[in-house]
């Protein structure tokens, strides 16, 4: 009886966690914050629709960013996901980011090979999306005050030895 | 010892039943902005916190909260799920807006709905809201926030040809000039900017800037009386 109660568990772990995913066809896009004067911390969101070969329409999916899982979002229209994390500005360096997807199967695999320092990489996802992230714009290197301050300076001086020249 | 067994069984699906009740969900919306400007990306980030025993299951959030007349959607989902949220554990959720018109708004809460346990009653419950908010104009912004660098750029080099061709110019004494208009510093450094942008365009086109305490200056600007 323990064998089959085991059994039983086992199925409903199964019947209760996503679906899982043949061939996938994925359609990303990307948004990551370019304007740091407005917004106090950089975002990074990927949409994406996934598309199964078995017709699997209800995946759970875990991302990996550097290291760092998140759950992905499921939306309201079938095959539609989102996973969308934020950073301070200054960590959000510039350059591509690889996000890992991974399937439950895969999810669990990845958990394991963390905890036990194995190598991580060697865990193949189900698919991954490199998103672009150009840098937040600061604003100008100098401030206008500044600017404006030495422009008057210049002026200042510039008209002091016209003046002279004239006077001379 | 069956006995025993059941008792602890019992008890067991007792504290399943009613003790803990099982997942408990807290959740918050914010603005991840430090000024909401007409026109320009407006963050909102939903945290959602199981502060319970159990996981959360069929976590749904909703928020109906902007009218798509007044806002458009640069990315993200305005109703997501998640099939579970593990007990001390956190998720968030990013959407990007585009406000549409200026002005007063108030970010009300988004909803939130879940099982707390397996077969149990769906609970709904709110995130917190961050209140009343002002959209500041486009045009408000760039005037008081954001200088554009192109402008800034174009603004200098004008400035920089102008005030040498005029240094040049400024000895056979034919024209006004800039230099006392840009040298009044003590307009105030922002204001500065406007008129030195503004004494490059006026200037060029021998028309004498209009600006009130400014008007005097130029008038007076004049070569020969720079000269005594």
């Amino acid at each position: 009886t323990m064998i089959r109660i085991a059994a039983f568990l086992a199925l409903l772990v199964v019947a209760c966690s996503g679906e899982s995913c043949t061939d996938p066809v994925i359609t990303p896009s990307a948004y990551t914050t370019s304007d740091a004067v407005i917004s106090s911390e950089s975002v990074f969101i990927v949409e994406l629709s996934l598309a199964c070969a078995n017709g699997a329409q209800s995946v759970t999916l875990y991302a990996d960013v550097n290291g760092r899982q998140f759950p992905v979002t499921r939306g309201q229209d079938v095959g539609k996901y989102q996973v969308s994390w934020s950073l301070p500005h200054k960590q959000a360096s510039s350059g591509t980011y690889q996000v890992k997807f991974f399937d439950e199967e895969s999810y669990s695999a990845l958990r394991k090979a963390q905890r036990n320092n194995e190598d991580v990489n060697a865990i193949e996802p189900l698919f991954s999306v490199n998103i672009d992230h150009r840098g937040a714009w600061n604003g100008p290197w100098v401030s206008t005050e500044v600017v404006a301050a030495l422009i008057g300076i210049l002026v200042y001086y510039m008209a002091f030895s016209a003046k002279s020249t004239i006077q001379a | 010892m069956t006995k025993m067994l059941h008792v602890f069984l019992v008890l067991a699906l007792l504290g399943l039943g009613s003790g803990d009740e099982g997942a408990r969900l807290l959740a918050s919306k914010s603005l991840l902005n430090r000024y909401a400007v007409e026109g320009r990306d407006l963050t909102l980030q939903y945290n959602i916190y199981n502060v319970g025993s159990s996981a959360a299951l069929e976590v749904e959030l909703s928020d109906d909260s902007f009218p798509p007349e007044d806002f458009g959607i640069v990315s993200g989902m305005l109703n997501v799920k998640w099939d579970r949220i593990a007990p001390a554990s956190n998720v968030s959720h990013t959407v990007v807006l585009r406000p549409l018109k200026a002005g007063y708004f108030n970010f009300t809460s988004a909803s939130v709905s879940y099982l707390a346990q397996e077969g149990g009653q769906v609970v709904v419950g709110y995130t917190s809201a961050p209140g009343q908010g002002g959209i500041l104009a486009q045009r408000e912004f760039d005037r008081r926030f954001s200088p554009h660098y192109v402008s800034s750029i174009q603004f200098k080099i004008c400035f920089f040809t102008r005030s040498l061709w005029l240094a040049l110019t400024c000895r056979e004494c034919h024209r006004p000039t800039v230099f006392l208009v840009c040298n009044s510093v003590s307009v105030g450094a922002q204001q500065t900017l406007e008129i030195l942008s503004d004494c490059c365009l006026h200037v060029d086109h021998g028309v004498p800037i209009k600006n009130g305490s400014l008007l005097e200056v130029v008038m007076s600007s004049k070569c020969n009386q720079l000269v005594s």
